[in-house]
């Protein structure tokens, strides 16, 4: 039962912040039909920001993460206009996509290296303490709740402004279909560059988010980014409600696979069931082919 | 309103259209008959800047569009209704016709034009909360149509209205088009047969391989016995 009740505990709390990570890789797939690997920099990057302005600025905790998520924000919108924007539309932009975020995380992460160094930071918890359930001899920590809820919080945000709003409704127009987007005067650039400045903040988010739960070094993007990548796979690329339902299941299932079987299991475990996963649905949890997507 | 003179384009090295020149004059109907793959899609996707003319001049009024983004020539009122395979798949009716007011001028006045839109299509009001995909190919033909009412057009050209449908939805479409003809809009409209030209072109044009062949009014084309045998299916 307490290990029950702690799977779910943490599967709940991973999948909300991979669901952050993920949608930030759906939406960019979606409108862009690129895969940005440098996600995990950029989450790099919203807590490398947090950490700096909590420890060396001295602000309060919550105005830093704001901060952190606008650097991350800013870090994207360089990305794109400096980067992608040279590749998009041309001849080969699969590949050169794929090298040109590869070359932007190598460089983040080796500044973040040269300027914070390689030792491993903390985050101070916002919240100190727990909350006791007793029947289910479960403790939950403040902290984890907050990371919660801001996770939670910020798809529902997500979702609404993609389904409500003019320019939510307008990044679903182009990742649908390209050129009757075009057709209506949606500008694909200016709608390229919103994409990746959202989704570079929700990176950011998670960074901030998970810091404050496990260490922080140059490249703790990595994992959650393949994580993450996973989710998106699952999830069926390019579709929200697969994405976020898919990140709750291998949220949990990764914490299910790490109290029954140890935390050496959990990501082996999570990379077979994608596998077998692909095997048997090859477009994800929701099966979208083509076109069919956000 | 609209001029197209000396246009070429096509798609990578093969060109499809070959030293196009025709205009539209303001509230007149033009009608471009042409046989399946002779360049009426090309024609109007290298006007509304899907695709980039190789040479010649595109102009809506005295403003040059040819070579702009697609975005400017809308902005310029060209609107460009595409067959019904260009709807968004994944989004309501509602949301479909939302996407036709994106600019921001027609997005404040979007509620009362979608009133007109379902005042013309009611089968579209009846389904607006329905996902595009799950629409039939008359319907979805209705929507692409009332998502180009959504604008601000000037002139609207009209990718082949009839194709696909049942001959019922073909009348109903085509009814609406002269409705909207009938209230000033300038219309480019490309079809493959003659049958729906009277009432409804001022003007028509026939499209061979990718070259205007010939110009003239309903009735003197009609006369055409020769042409009659191509064009009446």
């Amino acid at each position: 039962m307490q290990q029950l009740s702690q799977s779910l505990y943490s599967g709940v709390l991973y999948g909300s912040v991979y669901g952050l990570m993920a949608l930030g890789l759906t939406l960019i797939w979606g409108a862009l039909r690129m895969l940005n690997l440098a996600h995990g920099a950029l989450y790099v990057v919203g807590a490398y920001a947090a950490w700096a302005l909590i420890n060396l600025a001295g602000l309060p905790m919550l105005l830093s993460f704001l901060i952190a998520v606008g650097v991350a924000a800013l870090m994207g919108l360089v990305l794109q206009t400096t980067l992608i924007n040279q590749v998009i539309g041309k001849p080969g932009f699969d590949n050169a996509s794929l090298i040109a975020t590869v070359a932007a995380a190598t460089m983040i992460e080796s500044a973040m290296l040269l300027m914070f160094g390689p030792q491993v930071k903390t985050m101070p918890p916002v919240f100190e303490g727990n909350l006791l359930i007793p029947g289910i001899q479960l403790s939950i920590r403040y902290q984890d709740l907050l990371v919660i809820v801001i996770a939670v919080a910020s798809l529902f945000a997500m979702s609404a402004f993609l389904r409500g709003t003019r320019y939510g409704m307008a990044i679903r127009a182009v990742s649908q279909n390209m050129d009757a987007a075009k057709l209506m005067g949606i500008p694909a650039g200016q709608v390229f560059l919103i994409v990746m400045v959202i989704s570079a903040a929700l990176a950011g988010l998670a960074g901030v988010l998970l810091s404050s739960i496990f260490f922080l070094s140059p490249f703790s993007g990595f994992l959650p980014m393949i994580k993450a990548l996973i989710v998106t796979i699952f999830g069926g690329l390019g579709s929200i409600k697969g994405t976020i339902w898919a990140a709750y299941l291998i949220g949990l299932l990764e914490a299910s696979l790490q109290v029954y079987l140890g935390a050496s299991i959990a990501l082996p475990g999570l990379f077979l069931f994608m596998i077998v996963m692909l095997v048997i649905r090859p477009n994800g949890l929701f099966g979208l082919g083509e076109g069919r997507r956000l | 309103m609209l001029t197209v003179s000396d246009l070429h384009a096509g798609y990578g090295g093969s060109e499809v259209l070959h030293t196009i020149s025709l205009h539209v004059h303001e509230g007149e109907a033009v009608v471009v008959l042409g046989p399946n793959g002779h360049g009426k899609t090309t024609l109007l996707r290298a006007i509304s800047g899907l695709i980039r003319p190789t040479s010649g001049a595109v102009m809506i009024g005295d403003k040059a569009i040819a070579g702009l983004p697609p975005e400017a020539i809308v902005a310029a009122g060209v609107t460009h209704i595409p067959q019904g395979d260009l709807v968004f798949p994944e989004m309501t009716v509602l949301e479909n016709l939302l996407m036709g007011a994106y600019r921001a001028l027609a997005w404040r006045e979007r509620n009362t034009r979608i009133e007109r839109v379902f005042g013309l299509f009611p089968r579209l009001a009846e389904r607006k909360a329905q996902l595009a995909r799950s629409l039939s190919g008359g319907e979805r033909r209705m929507l692409a149509l009332g998502r180009g009412l959504m604008g601000d057009a000037k002139i609207l050209m009209i990718d082949e209205p009839s194709l696909g449908l049942a001959p019922l939805v073909i009348e109903q479409v085509y009814e609406t088009i002269r409705e909207i003809r009938e209230s000033g809009m300038a219309i480019l409209l490309m079809d493959e047969n003659a049958n729906h030209l009277e009432g409804l072109a001022d003007r028509v044009y026939l499209l061979e391989s990718g070259v205007l062949v010939r110009e003239g009014t309903p009735a003197e084309l009609l006369a055409d016995e020769a042409l009659l045998a191509a064009y009446l299916g």
